[in-house]
């Protein structure tokens, strides 16, 4: 069965909503750095957006509309994971794993090396900086999306893009430093 | 970090497109008159174009390492409580009276707030999904699946129960992982109204990724566990998540 059918949105639609699985699994991706969970995310926003498909009144405001669940449903499962005050503040080590679950599949390092600093940021300005980066969505969008200030937005996406420079630079590979040996002389 | 008299906030804004022409054309004229300013632009862009390209070949993938933090049995529970819906637009479902079902033994309240009108004969009809490996899930989605039916084979009303894996609750009906094949074969002869289904998706994955998977006998495969719970919902089934 074609998701579409699921929203009982006109055929105009069904090319969208297809196409946002994937969209919907690298933004929940890029939030958690897990393949399981992202898919356990997107999974779940779909059947609840089935749910309250009746919510959606312009399907041109899909793709906000389905990125919103898919933060409510991040947010659902910090809540029963474990209990926490500011979903700005809290840095979810427990998924940002040394190593992410494409290591083994010998990425690039500079992929390895994002997706790590990424996943050190905490989670609420990693998903400002992914909404706005990766999915390009305007800060108002992204103030809907998450249900925050639109100032909240743009504060978040200042400390994430500061955090981004200078996790970036501490995870440079190190370079070898060429010593110049000394040569004793009598 | 502020550079001239413009704010961070500002250089973001300007960087994502979020001014109009008016501002860009302000900040433009800053930027032309200021190297700093113009270095840390590019570096923005940058880090943009990088985050990108770190996340554009992200594929839907199943993760063998995926850990979530278990708080016990009663949170298991709690979970199922939290995530139970109910579909299908007939009264039927409604989750009241649900201490009048003479229920099983392993049945908790989440499942046995599926239940019946009095006096409706209709066939109930609830697909569970199981979606990671966790003991306690694996043994809570077998305990609730055979208490409910059991309820309502011992009242004598007619149920239907499909009970879908996907992720790593696959585990559960794969031959080589399982270690609840004996007891899966004899709720499966008990209980000609149980189905066992697995996702076609994460299937696919798994052998796409080198892994022999062989599923128990008569396990159904489903095109998407997505597409099979919203099926059945459309359809009027009950849909509970363990």
């Amino acid at each position: 069965m074609k998701i579409l059918t699921l929203f009982g949105i006109t055929g105009r639609l069904q090319t969208q909503v297809d196409q946002m699985r994937p969209k919907l699994y690298r933004l929940a991706y890029s939030w958690c750095h897990n393949s399981a969970l992202a898919d356990d995310l997107v999974q779940e926003t779909l059947i609840k957006a089935l749910k309250n498909e009746s919510q959606l009144r312009d399907p041109a405001l899909m793709k906000s509309w389905l990125f919103s669940i898919l933060a409510n449903c991040l947010r659902d499962h910090f809540r029963k994971s474990r209990e926490m005050d500011d979903i700005d503040e809290l840095e979810d080590f427990l998924y940002a794993s040394e190593t992410t679950p494409e290591d083994e599949l010998s990425q690039a390092q500079i992929i390895l090396r994002v997706r790590s600093a990424v996943a050190k940021l905490p989670v609420g300005q990693r998903q400002v900086l992914t909404l706005v980066d990766l999915e390009e969505l305007s800060y108002i969008e992204v103030a809907e999306v998450l249900g925050v200030p639109i100032g909240t937005v743009m504060s978040r996406l200042c400390r994430a893009r500061i955090a981004m420079k200078s996790l970036l630079r501490e995870l440079e590979p190190i370079k070898t430093i060429q010593i110049n040996k000394l040569r004793s002389v009598k | 970090m502020e550079h001239t008299n413009l704010s961070d906030e500002h250089i973001n804004s300007f960087i994502d497109n979020q001014l109009d022409s008016n501002e860009k054309i302000s900040v433009l004229n800053v930027i032309s008159q200021d190297e700093k300013l113009r270095e840390k632009i590019c570096e923005i862009y940058a880090h943009k174009e990088m985050l990108k390209h770190a996340y554009e070949n992200v594929i839907e993938n199943v993760n063998t390492d995926y850990k979530v933090k278990r708080q016990g049995v009663n949170s298991i529970r709690a979970m199922a409580a939290a995530l139970i819906l109910f579909f299908g637009g007939t009264s039927g479902w409604l989750v009241h009276n649900w201490k009048d079902l003479p229920i099983g033994n392993g049945t908790t309240p989440e499942l046995a707030g599926i239940q019946h009108i009095e006096g409706n004969s209709e066939t109930r009809k609830v697909i569970v999904q199981i979606a990671n490996s966790d003991p306690m899930h694996l043994n809570a989605v077998l305990d609730e699946t055979e208490g409910l039916l059991d309820g309502y084979k011992r009242i004598n009303r007619p149920i239907q129960v499909e009970v879908i894996a996907n992720n790593r609750g696959l585990d559960l009906l794969r031959t080589d992982v399982t270690t609840y094949s004996k007891r899966i074969a004899s709720m499966q002869e008990k209980y000609p109204n149980l189905n066992f289904l697995v996702c076609g998706q994460t299937l696919a994955k798994l052998r796409n990724s080198g892994t022999n998977v062989q599923l128990l006998p008569h396990t159904l495969i489903a095109k998407s566990a997505t597409d099979q719970i919203h099926k059945r919902i459309q359809q009027g089934w009950g849909y509970v998540r363990i």
